[in-house]
C-alpha cells in the first residue's frame, strides 16, 4: 500500500506557538468570551476572530507582503489544534485561513490579494464556500450556476446551498458553470470567482438546523458582476482548482477534534472511574492519539509541496466516524452526581452534541464519496 | 523534517526471508541461523553488544513488519524483545539460540505463544510486568535458571507494547496486500471484484485501519527512540489491536472460501492478528490504562495525554 503517514517531530518554533496559543485562550477564557463548544470552527464570531487576528492566530503561512508570518504548515497546525480541542468559535476565520486565503494565494490576481488577504489576517474580512448547489451535492461537477462574460468581467446567476457562514460573510469562493458541459468532459468549462456577497443582486437566506441554529444558508446570485480581477485561476479551470482546494478543506484536525470539548467537559464533570468510563475515555484518546499523528504527517505533505488528497480523504473518513462515534459511547458512562448542577455543561454539550454530529459525515464530503477517492489511490479504479 | 522509513536493516531481512521460504510450515532452523547470525534478534543491545540501544526502536519496528509481513515461523519478536530485557538485566544468552517470551495476561491467562514457529531447544524468558515490579526469571536451553528485575516497571510494559503494534501492523498489511492481488485478479459478473463499489468501500475502511495503526506505530517507535514521551506505545497497542479484528473480518470476507483454507498464505496474517491482538495486553488493557490516565488527570490535560506531552502520572 502506497499511502503513508510518516513519523514528524514538531519543530522548536511549533512547540512555542503552542505555549503563545494557550495563553491566549486563558486570556479569553478568563474575559469570559467564549463558552466551549464542539464543532467551534463553525461558530461564526466576528468578535473572536477578531481577537484571533490581533493576537497573529491567522494567516500564520502567508507572505508577510499580505500580513503572515511565513511559518510553517507545523505552526499553523499547533494553533488551530489548540484552537479546537478548547471548543473556541473560529468560525468566522477558519474557511479563509483553511482555504479561501490559500487559494487567493495560489490562483488569485495581485489586486484580488490586496483587496481580501490583509482583512483576513487582521481578523476583519471573512470567507464562505461556494460548492454545493440545490441540485448538485457530492456530484460537485454537475453545477448549474452559471458565469456569463461581460464587458471587464462576469455576470452570474444561480444558487448556492449548505453554505457555512454564508448570510454572514462578506465573500465566496464559488464554482460556477462558464461553458457548457460536454457529454464527455463533464469537469470541464467551470471557474473560480472570488465573490463579494456584499454586490448587487444577491440574495441571502440563513437555513435553521435541527440544533436550531442557523449556520448555513442560501444565496442567490441575480445577475451579479464580478471583475476579471476575481477570476481564480484560468476560465475553465476551476475543476482542477477545487480539487486542490478541498485537499485544504479535508486535511485538518476539525475533521476528527470536533467533539474533543466534550471530553474535556466529561472529565470536569466528574465521571465515576469504573470499567466502563474507562473503556470509552481510553478507546477515544487512542484512535483520536493515532488519528493527530495521521494530521501531523499531512500537514508535512503539504509543507513539502505535496499534494496528499487521497491521505486527507482516508483520514477525513476515519475521523468523522470516530466524531460519531464518541458521543455514542459516552452515554455508557456514568458521572458521580449526575444531577449535580456542575455536571449541566457536560449534560447540555452532549445533548447538543449528538444532534451535531448527524452532520460531520455530511460536511466537506460523504463517506461514500471518501471511499471511493480511497479506493482510487489505492489503485482499485 | 519527515523521518525515513524505510530501514536499511528491514531491508536486509526482507532479503533473507524471501531467500529462504521455509519449505514447511514450522520452525526452519537453516532460516533461523541466518537471520540470528546477521544480529538482527539484539539490534535493542547496546552498541558494546552488537545492537544499537533504544536509538534502534524505529529499525526494530520496521523488523518486526517486515518479518510479521513474510509469516515466517520464527520466534523474531520474542527473541529481540527478549535480548533487550536480558541486556538490561545484564544477561546475553549468545546470539543463536532462540528465545521465547512468557507473560500472562493482566487478567492472568495464559501467553498464547504461537508454538508453530518454537523449536524444541529454546530458551524462555518468563515475566510479570502488570504489578508494581518488573521481574523474571531467565530459563536456558541448558537448563540454567536465573532470577531477574528491572528498575523501571512503566518502560518494559510500554516496549512489550510496541512490540505488539508492530507485529500487528506488519501482520495487517500483509493480509491488505493478499487481499488487493485476491479482489483484482478474482472475477465474478464478468469483472474483478474488485471493481464492486461493496468491496472498494470494505477494502478503504480496511485501508484507513492499517494506515491509524501504522502511523501511532511508528510514532511510538520514535519517542522510544530518544526515551521520549510514554503514552504513544499504549496508544499504538491499544490502537492496532482494535484495528486487527476489523483488518481480518474484512479481508477474510473479500477472500471467500479460499481464505479459509489451510495451504492459502492469508491465515499466516490473520493467525499473527489473533495471537498478538491478545499477547502483551489487548486493546481493552491498553484502552483501560489509558482511561485510567484521562480520569485521574485535570480536564485541561486531557488533550496533553492525546498530543503526547502529558507528564508521567505518579
Amino acid at each position: 500500500m502506497s499511502l503513508s503517514f510518516e513519523a514528524v517531530r514538531l519543530p522548536a518554533q511549533a512547540i512555542e506557538m503552542r505555549s503563545k496559543v494557550r495563553q491566549f485562550l486563558e486570556q479569553q477564557r478568563a474575559a469570559g468570551t467564549f463558552t466551549p463548544r464542539c464543532s467551534g470552527w463553525t461558530l461564526f464570531d466576528r468578535r473572536f476572530t477578531r481577537a484571533c487576528g490581533e493576537a497573529g492566530l491567522i494567516g500564520l503561512t502567508w507572505p508577510k507582503a499580505w500580513g503572515g508570518q511565513e511559518r510553517s504548515t507545523l505552526e499553523r497546525y499547533v494553533v488551530v489544534e489548540e484552537l479546537l480541542a478548547a471548543g473556541a468559535p473560529v468560525g468566522a476565520h477558519w474557511i479563509a485561513d483553511r482555504q479561501s486565503g490559500p487559494q487567493i494565494l495560489r490562483h488569485g490576481s495581485e489586486a484580488l490579494k490586496a483587496e481580501v488577504l490583509p482583512g483576513i489576517v487582521r481578523g476583519q474580512t471573512t470567507c464562505a464556500i461556494g460548492m454545493s448547489e440545490p441540485d448538485s451535492g457530492s456530484d460537485l461537477a454537475s453545477v448549474r450556476s452559471r458565469g456569463t462574460r461581460v464587458d471587464g468581467g462576469w455576470r452570474l446567476n444561480g444558487r448556492k446551498i449548505w453554505t457555512t457562514g454564508g448570510h454572514l460573510a462578506d465573500y465566496m469562493i464559488g464554482l460556477l458553470r462558464t461553458d457548457p458541459p460536454e457529454s464527455s468532459k463533464r469537469h470541464a468549462g467551470l471557474t473560480q470567482f472570488a465573490i463579494n456577497l456584499k454586490a448587487d443582486g444577491i440574495t441571502r437566506r440563513a437555513i435553521r438546523n435541527i440544533s436550531g441554529r442557523e449556520d448555513f444558508s442560501e444565496i442567490t446570485f441575480d445577475d451579479v458582476f464580478v471583475p476579471d480581477t476575481h477570476v481564480l485561476g484560468e476560465v475553465g479551470d476551476g475543476w482542477r482548482l477545487v480539487v486542490g482546494e478541498l485537499a485544504f478543506e479535508r486535511s485538518g484536525p476539525e475533521r476528527f477534534l470536533s467533539v474533543f470539548p466534550l471530553l474535556t467537559e466529561l472529565i470536569r464533570a466528574r465521571p465515576r472511574n469504573d470499567a466502563a468510563s474507562r473503556a470509552a475515555i481510553g478507546r477515544s484518546v487512542a484512535h483520536l492519539a493515532a488519528l493527530r499523528r495521521m494530521a501531523i504527517s499531512v500537514a508535512a505533505k503539504l509543507d513539502d509541496g505535496k499534494d496528499p488528497v487521497t491521505e486527507a480523504a482516508l483520514m477525513k473518513d476515519l475521523g468523522n466516524a470516530l466524531e460519531r462515534e464518541i458521543p455514542e459511547r459516552l452515554r455508557a458512562i456514568a458521572l458521580e452526581d449526575p444531577g449535580a448542577e456542575s455536571s449541566r455543561p457536560y449534560r447540555d454539550l452532549l445533548a447538543d452534541t449528538i444532534i451535531d454530529a448527524t452532520s460531520y459525515t455530511l460536511r466537506g464530503g460523504t463517506p461514500e464519496v471518501l471511499r471511493g477517492m480511497i479506493a482510487r489511490g489505492l489503485g482499485l479504479r | 523534517m519527515s523521518e525515513n522509513t524505510t530501514s536499511m536493516i528491514a531491508e536486509a531481512l526482507e532479503r533473507m526471508l524471501d531467500d529462504c521460504k521455509p519449505a514447511t510450515d514450522g520452525f526452519d532452523r537453516r532460516l533461523w541461523q541466518t537471520v540470528a547470525e546477521s544480529g538482527i534478534p539484539r539490534l535493542l543491545r547496546p552498541e558494546s553488544e552488537g545492537g544499537a540501544g533504544e536509538a534502534a526502536w524505529p529499525d526494530a519496528v520496521q523488523v518486526l513488519q517486515a518479518w510479521a509481513r513474510s509469516g515466517a515461523d520464527l520466534p523474531l519478536a520474542d527473541t529481540l524483545m527478549a535480548h533487550r530485557l536480558l541486556s538490561m538485566a545484564g544477561v546475553d544468552p549468545g546470539d543463536t539460540i532462540p528465545i521465547v517470551l512468557q507473560l500472562r495476561s493482566p487478567a492472568g491467562a495464559p501467553d498464547p505463544v504461537d508454538a508453530n514457529a518454537l523449536p524444541k531447544d529454546l530458551a524462555r524468558l518468563e515475566l510479570e510486568v502488570w504489578g508494581d515490579q518488573a521481574t523474571g526469571r531467565f530459563l536456558g536451553a541448558d537448563g540454567s535458571a536465573r532470577e531477574l528485575r528491572w528498575v523501571d516497571v512503566r518502560r518494559v510494559r510500554t516496549e512489550l507494547a510496541a512490540v505488539g503494534a508492530a507485529v500487528l501492523t506488519g501482520a495487517m498489511r500483509q493480509a491488505f496486500d493478499l487481499t488487493l492481488a485476491y479482489t483484482g485478479t478474482r472475477v465474478q459478473f464478468g469483472k474483478a471484484i474488485s471493481q464492486f463499489q461493496a468491496v472498494q468501500h470494505a477494502l478503504a475502511l480496511a485501508a484507513e485501519e492499517i494506515a491509524a495503526s501504522r502511523a501511532a506505530t511508528d510514532w511510538a517507535a520514535a519517542d522510544l527512540a530518544v526515551a521520549g514521551s510514554w503514552p504513544s506505545a499504549m496508544i499504538a497497542k491499544a490502537r492496532a489491536a482494535d484495528a486487527a479484528g476489523k483488518v481480518a473480518a474484512i479481508t477474510h470476507q473479500a477472500h471467500g472460501a479460499i481464505g479459509f483454507t489451510a495451504e492459502y498464505a492469508l491465515f499466516r496474517a490473520t493467525r499473527l492478528l489473533w495471537i498478538w491482538r491478545e499477547r502483551w495486553g489487548d486493546e481493552q488493557y491498553w484502552n483501560a490504562q489509558l482511561g485510567e490516565v484521562a480520569l485521574s488527570g485535570s480536564p485541561e490535560g486531557l488533550f496533553d495525554l492525546v498530543i503526547g506531552e502529558a507528564p508521567l502520572p505518579s
